[in-house]
């Protein structure tokens, strides 16, 4: 059934059918989300915008928005432990797709493009998808190529003749033989695969090839009791490996999720996570319970200060190189509002408003760390 | 080894349901909101973010950004 397909897929002439070009409408959504996100020494809001077009010949046109304002006392910031900082990080995503009817399946081209910019970071990448969908979506093939690059520097504060403090750009060095950008080109690929009417089963890999500027430009490590500029190597291979498996119930309408993902990457980090959802339909409102378990080694470069030599190559305080593990439990609710058919919000009545709330416990020098969520969502 | 075993097992069973047919009347299960995942894509679109300047095992594909300058 997929070989004849995929021959067929090769061999149709690509042309556009949907079922909205009998009423010539166009559909989508528009959406808005606040995230929230706490930890010891750093506080995240950061509130999203998204809208969703599709087009009556299945053109889908994409935009975000999302603000980020981040508050942080950390080092890795920037600034001393007693001196807290406000950063702004603007976020802009575009995406555009088509899809080609093969014959009863259906092929979608698209591209996607990504700007973020803060005062000490821009980055900006550039993406190409494809999605084949075969016998009435049983079977979806998915693949993605993407390359970004990223600027880095360091803003520093300091004081002006005026006496007032003031934000000044440097280099993301002060050594002039580091080259301040990153490139990464990536590559992914997934197959969803209907086992059956309950039963979606989907495989994942992802790889990506990093070059340039991969450390924190604040960052200092005390070697021998001498602060020394954070240094990791220039060059970065990563892989991942995902599955998820959900199951529906249909006679208690609850759904099971199973999400593994299994990681390792040329600096010798190895890490595993796990993760457990389920969902409970009480119509008009869904219920989901989270659990995910996460546990990494430790980079090969990766050392505590107390055992950093003088004259060491690469050097980090970067907590995400070292061993850690965690556990993060949530929670969501979901509202439906069918009863808004009818009334004068009619045109909400296939609308969603969910809160979700996250806590994790984890090992790292990061410390626990609290995630809240409130978004809607009107499909129109 | 049993691990391998096992790993190779659900290989195998997905590779034979691999190409069945779900006919379009039979996804109605498959629908439903908790299968659906296409409401959760902007909240895991921030989950992502967050992960990126937390944890050293980011997925390769996911869009970029330094985030609170801890690259």
């Amino acid at each position: 059934m997929c070989l004849s397909a995929l021959v067929a897929a090769g061999t149709a002439g690509a042309s556009s059918a949907r079922a909205d070009e009998a009423t010539g409408r166009w559909t989508g959504h528009v959406g808005a989300r606040g995230n929230y996100y706490y930890e010891r020494s750093t506080r995240v809001m950061a509130p999203r915008a998204d809208v969703q077009l599709e087009s009556p010949t299945g053109t889908r046109i994409d935009a975000d928005y999302l603000v980020d304002t981040i508050t942080s006392a950390s080092v890795a910031t920037g600034v001393t432990d007693d001196v807290s900082f406000t950063e702004v990080r603007h976020e802009v995503g575009m995406g555009l797709s088509q899809p080609f009817d093969l014959a009863g399946d259906e092929l979608r081209i698209g591209a996607t493009g990504r700007l973020s910019l803060e005062p000490d970071y821009d980055s900006f990448d550039a993406g190409v998808l494809v999605r084949l969908d075969l016998a009435n979506r049983a079977t979806v093939l998915e693949m993605g190529l993407g390359y970004r690059h990223d600027a880095v520097r360091r803003s520093v504060r300091m004081l002006a003749l005026s006496g007032r403090l003031q934000e000044v750009e440097r280099a993301c060095s002060d050594d002039p033989a580091i080259d301040c950008g990153l490139d990464v080109l990536s590559a992914s690929a997934t197959w969803t695969q209907s086992l059956n009417r309950t039963m979606e089963l989907r495989l994942g890999y992802d790889l990506s090839f990093l070059r340039g500027f991969q450390w924190n430009p604040y960052r200092m490590v005390p070697v021998n009791g001498v602060p020394t500029p954070e240094h990791h190597p220039d060059t970065r291979f990563r892989n991942g490996f995902t599955a998820r498996l959900i199951w529906h119930v249909p006679s208690s309408r609850t759904s099971l999720q199973i999400m593994p993902r299994v990681y390792v990457d040329s600096w010798e980090l190895a890490a595993f996570s796990g993760e457990l959802r389920i969902y409970q339909e009480v119509e008009p409102v869904l219920f989901r319970l989270r659990y995910r378990y996460y546990a990494q080694t430790d980079a090969y470069f990766y050392r505590p200060a107390a055992a950093i030599p003088m004259g060491t190559r690469y050097v980090t305080a970067d907590p995400k190189m070292e061993a850690f593990s965690g556990h993060t439990i949530g929670g969501s609710i979901e509202l439906a509002m069918p009863f808004l058919e009818g009334t004068f919000l009619d045109f909400a009545r296939r609308a969603t408003i969910d809160v979700v709330f996250d806590y994790t416990f984890q090992d790292s020098s990061f410390g626990n760390a609290a995630h809240a969520q409130i978004g809607g969502r009107i499909p129109f | 080894m049993r691990l391998i075993a096992r790993c190779l097992l659900v290989a195998a069973a997905a590779s034979s349901a691999a190409c069945a047919t779900v006919a379009p009347y039979e996804r109605e299960y498959l629908s439903r909101r908790g299968v659906d995942l296409t409401n959760e894509r902007g909240e895991d679109a921030f989950r992502a973010h967050v992960l990126l300047s937390r944890e050293g095992a980011t997925p390769g594909a996911t869009a970029g950004g330094g985030g609170c300058g801890c690259n």
